[in-house]
């Protein structure tokens, strides 16, 4: 149950020509032991998609570049492994769910072809076997009719189905860890709310770790232990789930609970946070979030604030916590 | 070709061979023409049995005859049967007609995949060799290769497919770039796949159905120029019978008789028609576009 599975350090990221290309992953590091569920959010362009993607080293190269950092998996720095030896821990040792489940298909092969494809690629069972197999999964994750469905083609399926069949394809393995890159956004949010609730049954059945990536709050405060908020590639602030809603350390998470918008009816116009996120060819040597920042302070702008200890389990990253005196 | 109610109603994402297999069976224009080439590919395969005579037995006692109850087609002016020329000859057309589009597509798919999966340096170089090969007219190009290696049926599937290979590849590598940045893709790879498998998994029987498309418009092509080479004495060498040979031989003859250039200019052209009709109408029912209209 413990012990550590992924030991992310200085991971970072360059898209564009070599020496002048464009850092979208800064020095991102975080710990995941064994069974933990945890949440990544940030808006669009904070590099949380290209940071999943690295883990697996699959940032498209070219443009892309992992230029620093170790993705220690078990023990293994993935990133220092030959490029050969990639396919066999893709799949087995960590899965990966993406966001489109209307295109994540295969349009030309039937569902239980793929499941079973999914297996084949790592697991050296007979063709019975993996059949028995995939018409398990399928009903693990609540396709009804496995038989039937086994030789449906994708188009045949709706969105939550596909979505379905995509957890089905990772989990066929009994990976150690699983990525969900924005799992639920296609969907509508009662089909979401099923895929979280199956997602959340799956992990309590094989204590499989999740590392979710979303940008909705509300999904990762539904199934995470532990949230890290990204902001323009670098890690902002880590912290428990209840920490970092009741009392956020860095002002841009501050800015992030304030946007979810209440139920309550006749407020005045709903909050967000000033301005928006510079591109990643305008970002100073300073924090990137300065011109945005409502506790901004001069030394903002020179240099970039390391992440400080809030509480046990909360870091964040801005000058002006009071951990930031000296 | 009006598409009817039920080929509108074939399902969109259906396994492509499967797609054409029954919008074919469904539209009569296409299916009359599949009929015909169905019924030419039987004459060719059964040629012994069928045809009348031996095809290069020569009879000086019946030289440049009309069409007649024991030469349906007459004779040439070797004595030699029309009818049964044009059946064996179905045999060497049709052989070389499909064997060389075949190895062209096979050869052709295998770079394009490769060109459009990878993209980059690969893509650039193998797409530059490729554009020399397109600069040539296949017909220009064919008779380069034909007359530097000499004539013969193996060294004309040579040339043709030298000739068609570069067009399967620019067909294989657009459509290779279209599938390759689908979201699957990335989910194969993610999922531990290595890069053959998924070109064999994925990628291609995504593209089989405009290869499909493209081999059926080859083939056309192919008879035809085969039939040219013939004509100039690049292609099938005489006794053998095929239909450019028999227009290569009767032309000298045509005042003799005019029934076998008559007869195997037809044979093209049905031919020729019947696989293009077809290509058509698979291409018909693959582009969206028009099978909406």
């Amino acid at each position: 149950m413990s012990g550590s599975l992924l030991k992310v350090r200085n991971l970072s990221v360059e898209f564009g020509p070599a020496g002048k290309g464009v850092r979208v992953l800064d020095r991102v590091g975080f710990d995941m032991m064994a069974g933990d569920c945890i949440g990544i959010v940030g808006e669009s362009g904070s590099g949380k998609s290209v940071m999943s993607l690295s883990l697996l080293r699959l940032v498209p190269e070219p443009p892309g570049r992992i230029v620093e950092g170790s993705v220690e998996f078990e023990g293994v720095d993935l990133l220092t492994l030959p490029a050969s030896r990639m396919p066999d821990i893709r799949g087995k040792d960590i899965a990966m769910i993406f966001q489109e489940p209307m295109s994540a298909l295969n349009p030309v092969m039937t569902v239980g072809e793929q499941i079973s494809e999914a297996i084949f690629l790592h697991e050296s069972i007979g063709a019975a076997a993996r059949r028995a197999r995939v018409l398990e999964m399928l009903q693990l994750v609540g396709i009804p009719d496995a038989e039937q469905r086994y030789d449906s083609y994708p188009h045949e399926f709706s969105g939550g189905m596909r979505q379905r069949v995509m957890i089905a394809m990772a989990l066929a393995c009994n990976p150690r860890l699983l990525i969900a890159d924005e799992p639920t956004t296609a969907l509508d949010v009662t089909i979401q709310a099923q895929v979280l609730e199956l997602m959340k049954q799956l992990r309590a059945r094989y204590r499989t770790s999740i590392l979710l990536i979303s940008h909705d709050l509300g999904v990762i405060a539904d199934i995470a232990d532990r949230v890290i908020v990204m902001y323009c590639g670098r890690v902002v602030e880590t912290a428990a789930i209840d920490d970092l809603f009741d009392r956020p350390a860095h002002p841009y998470t501050e800015g992030l609970l304030n946007s979810i918008p209440s139920r309550s009816i006749g407020q005045e116009r709903l909050y967000q946070i000033p301005g928006a996120p510079p591109a990643p060819t305008e970002r100073g040597p300073g924090c990137a979030f300065y011109p945005r920042c409502p506790k901004r302070m001069p030394v903002c702008l020179e240099r970039t604030p390391p992440l400080l200890q809030v509480s046990e389990t909360q870091q964040a990253a801005c000058f002006a916590l009071p951990a930031a005196r000296p | 070709m009006t598409p009817t109610a039920e080929t509108l109603a074939v399902a969109p994402e259906r396994g492509v061979l499967a797609q054409i297999a029954i919008s074919i069976a469904r539209d009569r224009v296409s299916l009359s023409f599949f009929v015909v080439l169905v019924a030419i590919v039987l004459v060719a395969v059964f040629a012994p049995e069928i045809a009348p005579y031996d095809p290069i037995a020569q009879s000086l006692l019946s030289i440049n005859l009309p069409p007649s109850a024991e030469h349906w087609l007459g004779t040439d002016q070797f004595g030699r049967d029309v009818l049964s020329r044009i059946i064996y000859g179905a045999r060497t057309s049709l052989l070389l007609g499909v064997t060389a589009p075949v190895i062209a597509a096979v050869i052709g798919t295998l770079f394009g995949v490769t060109a459009g999966y990878f993209g980059g340096w690969t893509d650039r170089i193998i797409g530059r060799f490729l554009d020399i090969f397109l600069a040539f007219p296949a017909l220009l190009l064919g008779i380069l290769i034909a007359a530097a290696l000499g004539a013969g049926f193996w060294n004309m599937v040579v040339v043709l497919t030298v000739a068609f290979a570069p067009r399967f590849a620019r067909i294989a590598r657009a459509s290779t770039m279209a599938i390759r940045s689908e979201a699957f893709i990335e989910a194969a790879i993610a999922s531990g796949m290595r890069t053959p498998a998924i070109m064999l998994h994925h990628i291609l029987p995504n593209i089989a159905g405009s290869i499909v498309v493209v081999l059926t418009l080859w083939v056309a092509t192919a008879v035809r120029l085969e039939a040219t080479l013939s004509f100039l004495g690049l292609g099938t060498q005489p006794p053998k019978a095929s239909w450019g040979n028999i227009i290569r031989d009767g032309l000298g003859n045509l005042f003799g008789s005019p029934w076998p250039i008559v007869a195997a200019g037809l044979a093209i052209t049905v031919t020729v028609l019947a696989f293009n009709m077809l290509g058509d109408a698979v291409r018909d029912i693959l582009d969206p576009e028009v099978r909406d209209e």
